[in-house]
Formats: structure tokens, C-alpha cells, sequence
């Protein structure tokens, strides 16, 4: 990658430099929204998502220990943070006593719309086909993010894509 | 809907998610020539493709808006000082030191004067305004030689320009109001770092007020006296300041009030202002500087690294598919237009720049099936000087494709690109073209605007159009060439210059971009 170094801009930003940490944004951004809406499954929660990682990554990026890996420790960020979120969903749902799913099914004979299709994915097979679409379609560069081999990353995007043409086309009522 | 082969299902999803090979790809386009069900599955399949690149395309402002809020609600570094700012850059932390040196100086004489101090202050910054030129010659900590040459912009108090040479290190820098240039003579290589000169870095001002600071917070002594310097031949004002931090001894001019040499007793080496000049042995004003101070002539053969050149995102997430639509209807309608009198050839470049004032160039290519069957192996289209053009559908969608060097032809490519889905016996589709690496552009100039240059030789008569898109928020203020309209298409406004040009016309226009009103 081309442009200051990442250590550099990992060492400036521990130092307290919102133009590196600026930049090191620019790099990743994309990336944590990716996570973001594939773990939680919808773009206004990823939206926040990605606010509250993005600041959480600046007040924290004392703990990023190696400079040169600040891609992946992110992405732990944004994983963690995503997954505390819908744990406290859960709570928060059984706490209401709500015994309905996060999505509900579509009326029989009736399709879903990208969106919901989306949201009704398993969070292993959305995840890996969100990053897909939002992080360069680079299969193998998500593979390394997710710390998944290469074939598993594929099959899950296939797997996905199917799953998803279904709920598409039958409205996910199986 | 008939129904897809079972044993074809899961290639046909490995070839929409571009994870299968080019053999097998081939093996299943065959298989979709004969087979109607599986046709249907694999063009439904490429409905939600294109969907979801959409969808991935639309959510860029989501994205966008949360990385702003974010960087708008970043807790404040209080331990990172203005000094750490001004001394990100070796180049300014040079231009910085001599200079802040002298002002030390120039303060603390002024603050042990027996007239009072703020009109002695007054004084000092007068004389300093007048001054266009300063010179320096001085040592670093190893006492190697350094020379210094810098040019204030007087009406606003920063630094216009400078040269450093630093002969024994065998380092020039050259920092103009377009880049900086760092040249090391041994590896005759010239580094290009990115961001604006010196122009935006250095404020006058600014640095009275926080040396004011400093010198109140550190609680130094200082003691002046007027001597008779043998060196100089006259009396001056000999100014000592001692703190814990640093020691200086400064020579300033009775008349003038400004610093004559400014000595370093004491000082951190590494990491603060004193770094890269310890003493200014020698400091002169408004002399005449040799021809080419403040320019750069990149040497003969010189290894050029232009940080200023940025990995770009592409076009397809600076533009939504609605604008890149936008943009082939324009060259499909130019095309029309074109051949009503006579066929003419028509050529259609585009700029971009991205709300990070990030340049990309691009240009819309054509493929087009003349025979009566469909198409959907390799074609053979433009060539290019860049080898690393990427291809995007109507839908924003990255197309297959690979550059192959052109023989016997120093730096050019030809694009080989694979069309998907196949093209349909007559159809002609329209693709956009993108480098993939963009420029970031630079205010520093006095007009603070961004230039971009739109040029092109055509090389044969044609109608030839440039289409300039930027945000909404950014105007053009200047151009040296009237467009012919300007559209805005969701939240970027598309400006198109179109020419009728011949073999040889070099067809340019300059615009300035204001960018005042973008929001960063």
C-alpha cells in the first residue's frame, strides 16, 4: 500500500494525532462497516457500529501493540463490539419476554426484499458475503481478516448467495 | 421458471462470485449457451449481484457519515503539542527550528530590553514583515553544514518556500507551494511526500503566541547586555536563556531588531525543534537568492517516489451507479450526436474527485458485438498507459479483465476484458474505465484553489468531451474554457466540456476548484 507508512500512522495516532489516526480511517473504514452490517444485519445498526469502533479504536490504539497489524486488531474491535451489541439485544429482548425472532418471516408466497433477505442470513454465511461486496471482493483478503482458510471463506459466500437467492425467491419460508 | 441442473448449481454461484477458474468459467458459459434452465438461474443469480454491489455502492454515504461523526467525536490529545504538530514532517521540523530559534531569541531580547516590551514586540514583528528573503547558514548537531533559504509570504506571515541543503548529507529539500521534493544525491532519488507545502504549515502568528507560552512556562532566566561584537563590527544586543530544556545565545540588531546568529549552548538533539539545526551561524535578510532557489529540476534519471499518488477506492464507491449511468447514457447520446452529419469518433474522459479531493482519472470505452452469435470469451479493447486500469459496469460491478503489455511499445497495455454477462449478437455496451491510484490535489497556492488539468491528444478528428464530477459542495471558480453544461446527478454535480477537435488539436482546459464549502 502506497501513502505514509501504517506503523508510522499507528505510532502518531498513539501519540494523539487525529490526522494519522485520519488516515488509518480512511484505510479501514470500509472494512469495519463490512463487519459491522454482517454481524449485526442491518445499516442503521452498523452505522452506530462503526461510529462507536472507530472512536473506541482511537481511545484504545495504546493496546495496539504491533503497528504494522493495526488492520486485524481492529477488526477484533468491531467484531467484539458487534457481538456485545447483540448479546445485549438478547437481553434486552428477553427481558421484554419476546419469544418472536429479530426478523420475522415473510407472509406466505410473499418475497423479501434485499434488506430483510439479508438480515435472515446466518451470521457466519452473511458476514464473510457482506465483506464480499463491501471490502473489494477479494476472497482471500477476507479469508485473513476472519482468520478462516481460503476454502471455507468460499463456501460460505457460496453457500451464502444460495441461501439468500432462496429467501429472495420463496420468501424463506421453508 | 424451469429449473437449473442440479450438478451445475454451485459452479454457476462460483462463477457469479468470481471464485472459479477461467477454464471452468469457460466450461460453464458453454453449459449456459444450451441449457435454458440453468440461463434463468444464472441471470436471476446476476440480478442479485448486481443488487448487492448496488446496495454496497449506496451504503457509501452511511459509512461515510458514521466515519465523520466519529472523527468529529474523537477525544481531544491534550500531551500532543502544537510542536509535535509542526514537527511531523522533517522538512518543516528544519524550517521550523531555524526559525523558531531566531524567534526565541527574538522574544527574549525583547522581553529584557529596557523599553517596554510591547512595542519592542511590535518592533520586531514590523521588521519581520518587511523581511521577504532570509538566509541562513548554520550546523546541525554533528556540525555538518546547512544552508537555508526561505521565502515569507508577507501578507499573511508563513512560509512560501524554502530550500535546505544539507551538502555533506548529501540531501537537498525543496519545499514549493505545489510539493515538497526531498532528494538524496547519493541514491539519486527524490522523495515526493504527500500533503500540502509549506504554504498551510507555518504561521508566524502562531508561533509568537505559543513561544510567548512556552517561555512563561518554562520559567527560564535570561540576562542581555549590549557588546561590541568583532564579528559583526557594531554593537549588539547579546541575549542568554537558560531553562531546563534549552540554553541559547542570540545576537540581534540594534537597529533592525532582528537576529543576527543564534547559538544553541543546550537543546534536546533528537525529536524537538533543535533536530536538524542546532546553530544559525549567520543569518541575513532580503538577499537576492540565485536564480532557481525556490524551484526543483528533477535530476537526470532520478528515482521518483510521489507519495502524493494514493491508493484510490474505486469508482464504483465514489460513484453511485445512478452517476455512472449517468455518465455512459452522455457518451452514448455523444456517440449519437456524432454520426447525425457525419460518423465521427468520439471520445469521452472523465475526472473524478472524491470528497477527499482524491483525483482519479477515467474515460468510458465501448465493446460491441458485430457477429450473430454471443459473445463471452476475452476481448481485445483500448489501450492504455497505465497498468493498472480497472473496468466497471452500468451497475458499478468490476469486470473481469487484464492488461497485456503491447510489444515493441515502452509503457502501454492492451485491455483484454471479459463481458459478463456475455454480449448479446448487435449489443453495444458502454463501460467505465478508472486508474486505479488517484492524486490528491493541493491548495497551496495563493488563490487556495484546487487545479485540475483536463488535456488530451487525440490524435484524429472526433468530438471530444471532458466531464469533471465532484461534489456538490465543491464549485468551479476558474477555467480557462466554458463548459457546456453542468448536471447534478444525487451528490455530485457532473461538468462537461465538450470539442470538436482534429488530428491535431491538443485539447486542455484548467479548472481551480473552491472547496471551501466541503466538508472533510
Amino acid at each position: 500500500m502506497s501513502g505514509p507508512d501504517e506503523k508510522e500512522l499507528v505510532f502518531a495516532s498513539q501519540r494523539g494525532s487525529r490526522q494519522a489516526y485520519s488516515l488509518l480511517v480512511e484505510r479501514y473504514s470500509r472494512q469495519v462497516f463490512g463487519i459491522c452490517f454482517g454481524v449485526l444485519g442491518n445499516a442503521a445498526d452498523a452505522e452506530d457500529a462503526t461510529q462507536e469502533t472507530l472512536i473506541k479504536g482511537f481511545r484504545g490504539i495504546g493496546t495496539c501493540r504491533n503497528g504494522a497489524s493495526f488492520g486485524p486488531w481492529l477488526s477484533t474491535v468491531a467484531r467484539n463490539l458487534c457481538l456485545d451489541l447483540l448479546r445485549q439485544k438478547k437481553r434486552h429482548q428477553e427481558w421484554l419476554h419476546e419469544q418472536t425472532p429479530v426478523m420475522p418471516s415473510a407472509p406466505q408466497g410473499q418475497t423479501l426484499d434485499l434488506e430483510s433477505g439479508l438480515a435472515r442470513l446466518p451470521m457466519d454465511l452473511r458476514l464473510p458475503l457482506l465483506m464480499f461486496y463491501f471490502d473489494g471482493q477479494n476472497s482471500r483478503a477476507i479469508a485473513e481478516k476472519l482468520e478462516l482458510s481460503h476454502t471455507t471463506v468460499c463456501q460460505r459466500i457460496k453457500e451464502a448467495r444460495k441461501e439468500l437467492h432462496r429467501l429472495l425467491t420463496e420468501g424463506g419460508n421453508s | 421458471m424451469k429449473t437449473p441442473c442440479h450438478d451445475m448449481q454451485d459452479r454457476i454461484l462460483e462463477m457469479i462470485s468470481n471464485l472459479l477458474s477461467p477454464q471452468d468459467t469457460s466450461a460453464v458459459i458453454e453449459h449456459l449457451n444450451v441449457c435454458e434452465g440453468c440461463r434463468e438461474y444464472y441471470f436471476a443469480l446476476y440480478q442479485e449481484h448486481l443488487a448487492l454491489a448496488a446496495m454496497a455502492s449506496s451504503m457509501e454515504e452511511t459509512r461515510r457519515k458514521s466515519v465523520d461523526q466519529a472523527m468529529s467525536l474523537l477525544p481531544e490529545q491534550t500531551e500532543y503539542s502544537f510542536w509535535r504538530k509542526i514537527m511531523t514532517r522533517k522538512i518543516m521540523s528544519l524550517a521550523a527550528a531555524a526559525v523558531v530559534v531566531f524567534v526565541i531569541g527574538l522574544i527574549l531580547v525583547l522581553a529584557t530590553r529596557t523599553t517596554p516590551e510591547a512595542y519592542a514586540l511590535q518592533q520586531t514583528i514590523d521588521a519581520i514583515k518587511k523581511a521577504d528573503i532570509i538566509h541562513i547558514l548554520g550546523r546541525d548537531w554533528q556540525e555538518r553544514k546547512v544552508e537555508m533559504w526561505i521565502k515569507m509570504n508577507s501578507q499573511n506571515m508563513n512560509i512560501e518556500a524554502c530550500r535546505i541543503d544539507e551538502p555533506e548529507k548529501s540531501k537537498l529539500t525543496v519545499c514549493t507551494p505545489e510539493a515538497t521534493y526531498i532528494y538524496d544525491k547519493k541514491k539519486n532519488q527524490v522523495e515526493i511526500p504527500i500533503g500540502t507545502g509549506a504554504y498551510t504549515y507555518f504561521s508566524m502568528s502562531s508561533f509568537f503566541e505559543y513561544m510567548q507560552k512556552m517561555t512563561k512556562d518554562l520559567k527560564g532566566t535570561m540576562t542581555s547586555e549590549y557588546v561590541y561584537s568583532p564579528d559583526f563590527g557594531r554593537s549588539v544586543i547579546l541575549v542568554d536563556i537558560k531553562t531546563d530544556y534549552f540554553e541559547i545565545q542570540c545576537v540581534v540588531d540594534k537597529e533592525t531588531k532582528l537576529p543576527l546568529r543564534v547559538l544553541t549552548l543546550k537543546g534536546p538533539q533528537r525529536g524537538g525543534e533543535f533536530e536538524l539545526l542546532r546553530n544559525s551561524d549567520t543569518i541575513t535578510y532580503d538577499e537576492v537568492p540565485p536564480a532557481g532557489t525556490f524551484e526543483f529540476q528533477l535530476p537526470l534519471e532520478a528515482k521518483v517516489i510521489d507519495q502524493r499518488k494514493i491508493s484510490t477506492t474505486p469508482p464504483s464507491r465514489i460513484l453511485s451507479p445512478a452517476v455512472i449511468g449517468w455518465v455512459l447514457k452522455f457518451h452514448a447520446d455523444a456517440l449519437k450526436n456524432a454520426g447525425i452529419t457525419k460518423p465521427m469518433f468520439t471520445n469521452t474522459h472523465v475526472y473524478i474527485v472524491d470528497g477527499k479531493l482524491n483525483l482519479t482519472n477515467s474515460g468510458v470505452l465501448v465493446a460491441a458485438n458485430e457477429t450473430q452469435t454471443p459473445l463471452s470469451g476475452e476481448m481485445v479493447l483500448s489501450g492504455f498507459t497505465y497498468s493498472n486500469v480497472e473496468v466497471y459496469d452500468a451497475g458499478g460491478i468490476k469486470q473481469k479483465t487484464r492488461l497485456v503489455k503491447t510489444l515493441f511499445r515502452e509503457n502501454h497495455y492492451r485491455l483484454h476484458l471479459t463481458p459478463r454477462p456475455p454480449l448479446a449478437p448487435g449489443e453495444v455496451r458502454q463501460y467505465l474505465w478508472a486508474i486505479g491510484q488517484a492524486r490528491t490535489l493541493n491548495n497551496a497556492n495563493p488563490e487556495k484553489l484546487y487545479y485540475v488539468n483536463m488535456q488530451n491528444l487525440l490524435g484524429c478528428e472526433g468530438l471530444e468531451s471532458f466531464l469533471l464530477v465532484v461534489p456538490k459542495e465543491i464549485t468551479v471558480q476558474m477555467k480557462t474554457e466554458n463548459y457546456l453544461k453542468c448536471e447534478r446527478v444525487e451528490d455530485v454535480d457532473i461538468y462537461v466540456w465538450q470539442k470538436h477537435v482534429n488530428g491535431s488539436d491538443n485539447h486542455e482546459t484548467k479548472v481551480g476548484l473552491n472547496a471551501e464549502n466541503l466538508v472533510r
